[in-house]
């Protein structure tokens, strides 16, 4: 097999497929528990307008840490979903989202197809394919 | 490299067992020991070890130095140099602006210096000896606001 290189691989191949949602009124202390239970950084907040699907954000590890002190944990995921929205297509190069993530100082991007989140991609992510190519 | 089991790695942060965060200390929700390579070591064995154990960042330690500890290698610094995990070396990438935090502090603490500082993990020093005895991540924080009780850990 060749090596693999970042812009040959595409983001579905190493994304993880999925996301986990919560609702703007879930708690935070409840986005914590999925987000220790699954192993996941980030959660999508959908319907932040009561009304649209396509209306979602992220609540991150780092917003629940910023939040967390300041409110309890009885604060709600639509108050805190405070992280920098950055998305990248399944179908873009592992190049693409790379230097999103260095440019941003990010190490997740929400994967998007349409206008709905269908995974996650992370820096982790990318080194792994990159290491056992 | 040793390789962890998957099963072994899957819920260390579900059993937090601790008091709530505010009257949480940072020992109560960190990660015990801290997952090291040296400077020499290719960006793609840490990728590796990342796999492996399950993290986002691990310490570059030099021998001898300054309470064996030299930088910091995240899983942002092998994305930005994900062409070249092979070439390149911790010693090439580590950020040696080391933020560290004492066990015995609140773990409120921890949360507020992670976020001045822009972080998503700090090096844990033991009080007396301000030698490294584990990690504490935002994850952490976060397992301590989902489970943390009244009245747990003490």
């Amino acid at each position: 097999m060749s090596p693999a290189s970042l812009s040959d691989s595409r983001v579905s191949e190493v994304m993880r497929h999925g996301v986990l949602t919560c609702q703007p009124e879930t708690p935070l202390e409840v986005v914590a528990r999925m987000m220790s239970e699954h192993r996941v950084h980030s959660v999508v907040v959908s319907n932040l307008d009561g009304v649209s699907e396509s209306a979602w954000g992220i609540v991150s590890d780092v917003d629940v840490l910023r939040a967390a002190p300041e409110g309890g944990r009885d604060r709600a995921a639509g108050e805190i979903a405070g992280t920098e929205l950055l998305t990248v297509a399944p179908d873009e190069t592992l190049e693409h989202a790379a230097q999103l993530m260095a440019e941003h100082e990010i190490t997740h991007l929400v994967v998007v197809s349409g206008d709905k989140p269908v995974g996650v991609i992370s820096s982790l992510d990318v080194a792994a394919w990159m290491a056992y190519a | 490299m040793a390789e962890v089991e998957p099963s072994t790695r899957r819920s260390a942060e579900r059993t937090y067992l601790g008091p709530p965060l505010y009257a949480a200390k940072v020992a109560d929700a960190m990660r015990v020991g801290v997952i090291t390579c040296r400077r020499e070591t290719t960006l793609a064995d840490i990728a590796k070890m990342m796999v492996g154990y399950d993290v986002h960042s691990v310490v570059v330690s030099e021998v001898g130095g300054d309470r064996g500890l030299w930088g910091i290698v995240t899983s942002l610094d092998l994305a930005r140099a994900a062409d070249e995990l092979g070439s390149l070396t911790a010693g090439d990438v580590a950020s040696t602006e080391l933020i560290t935090i004492a066990s015995n502090q609140p773990l409120d603490a921890a949360a507020e210096l992670m976020a001045k500082h822009g972080v998503t993990h700090l090096v844990v020093v033991q009080p007396e000896t301000t030698q490294p005895v584990g990690v504490i991540s935002a994850r952490g924080v976060a397992a301590a606001v989902a489970y943390g009780r009244s009245g747990a850990g003490r």
